[in-house]
């Protein structure tokens, strides 16, 4: 007999006493306990895991085909809550001195704590997540996300039991829910009938002798009362229902009585990636499908798992927030189809100042400082973005930028760039960043984080300590502080690895210091990025214009995964310093200021929020697969729509330049220009990722 | 704030942390939804008052089980319905030998939320019908007799049915788990 039909024959009570001698015995094995594990686990989660729709379904068609009544509320379970309360309240409220009645069981719904006010509970920290059956506030006020994405604010006094993700019941107080496409017919059961949503934004009071008050503000809900008296309201409609009565009163809706509760959907968060599920660009995932169909096989089935991870929108001019031009889709566009996807956040970079990579010239802009460029950045870009962000209906979801890569590093170290000397003398791209934060921050659920560059960039105290003043600088000059910084991003679009596991900067070869090889670190200070942001961090949180200590790091982990057969698993034996480092170093470039479509990188990391310590995540800013610019010239034309430059730094051919010591640029070929799709290099990228994709389960 | 009082807070904590497994547990020795919550309920309430005496519990999710053990070795006492007799001694090894199981599973901090986050997964990806027989049974707790009723079908295909979604559930749950990383 398999495990299965064992666990099968526990469960109905069929076991005989062999088959539990059987069962304890196979329990010795890792593999069978699992199963049991797994098995129980199931059965004891299935109650709540099954959606909530499909239960009011079967209630509502129960009642009308006349047949007995659903027993969902049971006599038994009431009075057994009742009794659990009574108990409790002995032995948890007294203990608790007043701080509010909280109970879980293994009923009620998983909610993510958006904003509870302080002192409620300590386990209900902002992004926390805890099952939640039934909630009494004394005092303050909770919102939470339910698994539907509806958003519910709680105001003391109130007492409420979460029935599920679609399904709220209000004895007393007040309840506003923002419910997104994917909690359309989300419930709120009062004592005087039920009120169900039709994509909306409203509030609920139940008040004194159970008569209740429902208020839209936003959209449309239907309200059935306990009499089955029918009733759908409008924004700026209000209707009062009494239990024994209906409806007794319609008036105008009042969202001041419910408006501390509406304003938490916008709450400021400390980690904005914690409890987010983030937009998975659709354009980006036709392009991973069309690429996985393609090529096909094994590798297909690994390119195809990309879809399910989400990369950022880069907004790289004017036309591609509008969605003009070559852009068939603009930011309100993908913020659209993030709300049709139930995602509670997106990522976007904002990328378009005036003079833009003046170092560069495949990714330079299309606005320049001589011909009006901080002006129409501000007023064509900036503020078109703003318009679209402050929608209402877009205020549900978490917006995380990415501030503008390059364009401070190169205030460090590209002086002599004619561009980026223009930039400095005119403070063009200190105004720009300061304005791009004043302004878009200004709205509480957008979230800021400033590009760093890398550790091959600034790493050296030399370039590290002028841009933390710098950033401070940037930071004091932002309308509202710089505490409208979330924090900072490094290794945007780059191939930098967050740690060498194998060697470290200090480590001596030959009595030499590992940082000494000048043709790889140069005496640099930091050589991996985790060392690199957390020197910065600190430089940043201390002394003059220091940042809260709060600021975040984000780490661009799209291309840095150098997996594939050439991985070291472990140092080098050589004795030669050179040979060393680079047997031992995860990064194979041939020089570390090469970053133009290099050739034996890997997908990196997958995102995930608070991979390490000071840490709030790691993201693909740069989706795998777009160029980083073309390998030769391409003149503007059906092949360059926009007149992209080129840049020799994606040239496989080039020599190098003092920027990168002279070297090959170790760029892949035949490279489209930056932006457009390069399979050549998504295949390379997807083969060499670290860690590997599986292929089994197409997923 | 009593220090009593942050100790109970503290207990909450990690009781609510580690409810799916000790509500596993608990539920898996049972088969019974209503005698698996009164237990959890007598578990919390005895450690609450055990916390509030300001006795240091070391090893909590261990003491939670071994009250939850006596616990239903009474509940069984008092039923004496059980097919297997309560007293045997195969069922004392089970229950041994399951306790073990859970507690080698204590320090796999995402064992639980990992196949919960999977089981979501699945049951979404069900079919229409397959769900409705679900929620029949596990959401409303309607009887086997009424499910076939409702159903149309009889009690055996009913029971049969049931047995193919749960074994079709858990075998996506594995599959999720042997394949996906952490993401956002």
């Amino acid at each position: 007999m398999n495990m299965d039909e064992l666990l099968e024959r526990w469960r109905d009570g069929t076991a005989t006493e062999a088959d539990l001698r059987e069962l304890t015995a196979r329990l010795a094995t890792p593999e069978h306990r699992d199963a049991l594990l797994e098995d129980w686990l199931v059965e004891s989660a299935l109650p709540r895991a099954l959606p909530a729709a499909l239960v009011a379904e079967q209630r509502e068609s129960a009642m009308t085909s006349g047949t007995k009544p659903s027993p969902r509320v049971e006599p038994k379970r009431w009075s057994g809550w009742l009794h659990w309360r009574q108990l409790a309240a002995a032995a948890v409220f007294a203990a608790l001195l007043g701080i509010s009645a909280l109970w879980w069981v293994q009923r009620g719904a998983v909610v993510e704590i958006v904003k509870a006010t302080s002192g409620i509970s300590a386990e209900w920290s902002s992004g926390s997540r805890v099952r939640l059956n039934e909630l009494k506030l004394v005092r303050g006020e909770v919102s939470m996300r339910l698994a539907s994405g509806v958003l519910l604010t709680v105001t003391a006094p109130a007492e409420v039991k979460l029935l599920d993700a679609m399904q709220v019941r209000l004895f007393a107080g007040r309840v506003s829910a923002v419910v997104p496409v994917a909690g359309r017919g989300f419930a709120v059961e009062t004592p005087a009938g039920r009120v169900i949503d039709l994509g909306t934004r409203f509030g609920v009071e139940a008040g004194p002798a159970n008569v209740v008050e429902v208020h839209v503000f936003e959209g449309r809900v239907e309200v059935t009362t306990s009499q089955k008296q029918h009733l759908q309201l409008a924004a700026g409609d209000a209707a009062s229902l009494d239990p024994l009565q209906g409806i007794t009163n319609r008036m105008a809706a009042v969202e001041t009585k419910f408006v501390a509760g509406v304003k938490t959907a916008d709450e400021h968060l400390d980690n904005p990636f914690v409890g987010a599920t983030f937009y998975r660009n659709v354009d980006y995932t036709a392009a991973v499908n069309a690429a996985a169909n393609l090529k096909g096989g094994v590798i297909g089935q690994q390119m195809r798992r990309l879809a399910n991870y989400p990369t950022f929108v880069w907004l790289d001019s004017i036309a591609a927030v509008n969605g003009t031009g070559s852009h068939p889709r603009g930011l309100a566009g993908h913020l659209d189809q993030a709300l049709l996807q139930g995602a509670n956040a997106i990522g976007i970079v904002i990328y378009d100042m005036p003079n833009r990579d003046g170092s560069a010239l495949a990714s330079n802009g299309e606005l320049l400082i001589a011909q009006n460029g901080l002006n129409r950045y501000k007023t064509e870009y900036i503020h078109a973005i703003y318009s679209i962000l402050s929608q209402p209906k877009y205020r549900s979801l978490r917006v995380v930028m990415v501030i503008e890569p390059d364009s401070l590093p190169n205030l460090i170290t590209n002086l002599n760039f004619p561009r980026v000397a223009e930039a400095h003398a005119t403070g063009t791209y200190v105004q720009g960043v300061q304005y791009a934060i004043g302004k878009l921050r200004s709205l509480d659920n957008t979230y800021a984080y400033i590009d760093v560059a890398h550790a091959g960039w600034l790493g050296w105290g030399s370039n590290l300590k002028p841009f933390a003043e710098l950033l401070k600088k940037v930071g004091a000059g932002i309308p509202g502080g710089n505490s409208k910084v979330d924090g900072f991003i490094s290794n945007t679009a780059n191939y930098n690895v967050f740690a060498e596991p194998y060697l470290t900067a200090d480590q001596k070869v030959k009595a030499r210091q590992v940082r000494s090889l000048k043709s790889w670190y140069d005496m640099n200070d930091h050589i991996d990025e985790q060392s690199y942001a957390n020197a910065l961090r600190t430089a940043l949180i201390t002394g003059r214009d220091a940042y809260p200590a709060s600021i975040g790091l984000l780490l661009d982990t799209s291309r840095n995964g150098w997996g594939g057969p050439k991985r070291p698993t472990g140092p080098s034996p050589s004795t030669d310093l050179r040979a060393f480092v680079r047997e031992t170093t995860l990064d194979k470039r041939t020089h570390k200021a090469n970053s133009g479509n290099q050739s034996g990188a890997g997908i990196g990391a997958r995102p995930v929020a608070n991979p390490a310590p000071n840490y709030d995540a790691f993201v693909w800013v740069k989706p795998p697969g777009q160029s980083d610019g073309s390998s030769s010239l391409i003149p503007k034309g059906p092949e360059n729509p926009d007149g992209k430059g080129f840049d020799r730094m994606c040239d496989p051919t080039y020599q190098g330049n003092a920027l990168n010591g002279h070297t090959r640029t170790g760029a892949l070929p035949n490279a489209p220009v930056a932006g457009h799709w390069f399979q050549a290099q998504f295949e390379e990228l997807v083969r060499n990722a670290f860690p590997p994709f599986s292929v089994n389960g197409g997923q | 704030m009593s220090a009593e009082s942050t100790a109970i807070q503290q207990a909450a904590a990690e009781f609510i942390r580690d409810r799916h497994l000790l509500g596993a547990f608990v539920g898996g020795l049972l088969r019974d939804v209503h005698a698996a919550e009164d237990v959890l309920q007598e578990v919390w309430l005895r450690l609450s008052a055990e916390v509030g005496k300001g006795t240091r519990i070391e090893n909590q999710p261990a003491w939670c089980r071994g009250v939850a053990r006596n616990l239903i070795r009474q509940h069984w006492e008092k039923q004496q319905t059980a097919k297997v007799v309560a007293g045997s001694e195969a069922l004392a090894a089970f229950m041994e030998r399951v306790e073990q199981c859970f507690a080698e599973t204590d320090h796999l901090e995402h064992f639980a939320t990992a196949r919960l986050a999977a089981l979501d997964e699945c049951v979404a990806a069900l079919p229409e019908r397959s769900r409705r027989l679900l929620s029949l049974k596990y959401t409303q707790r309607a009887s086997m007799d009424d499910i076939a009723d409702e159903v149309g079908q009889s009690f055996e295909a009913v029971k049969k049915a049931l047995i193919r979604i749960r074994a079709a559930l858990l075998e996506c749950v594995r599959r999720k788990l042997s394949q996906e990383e952490p993401t956002i």
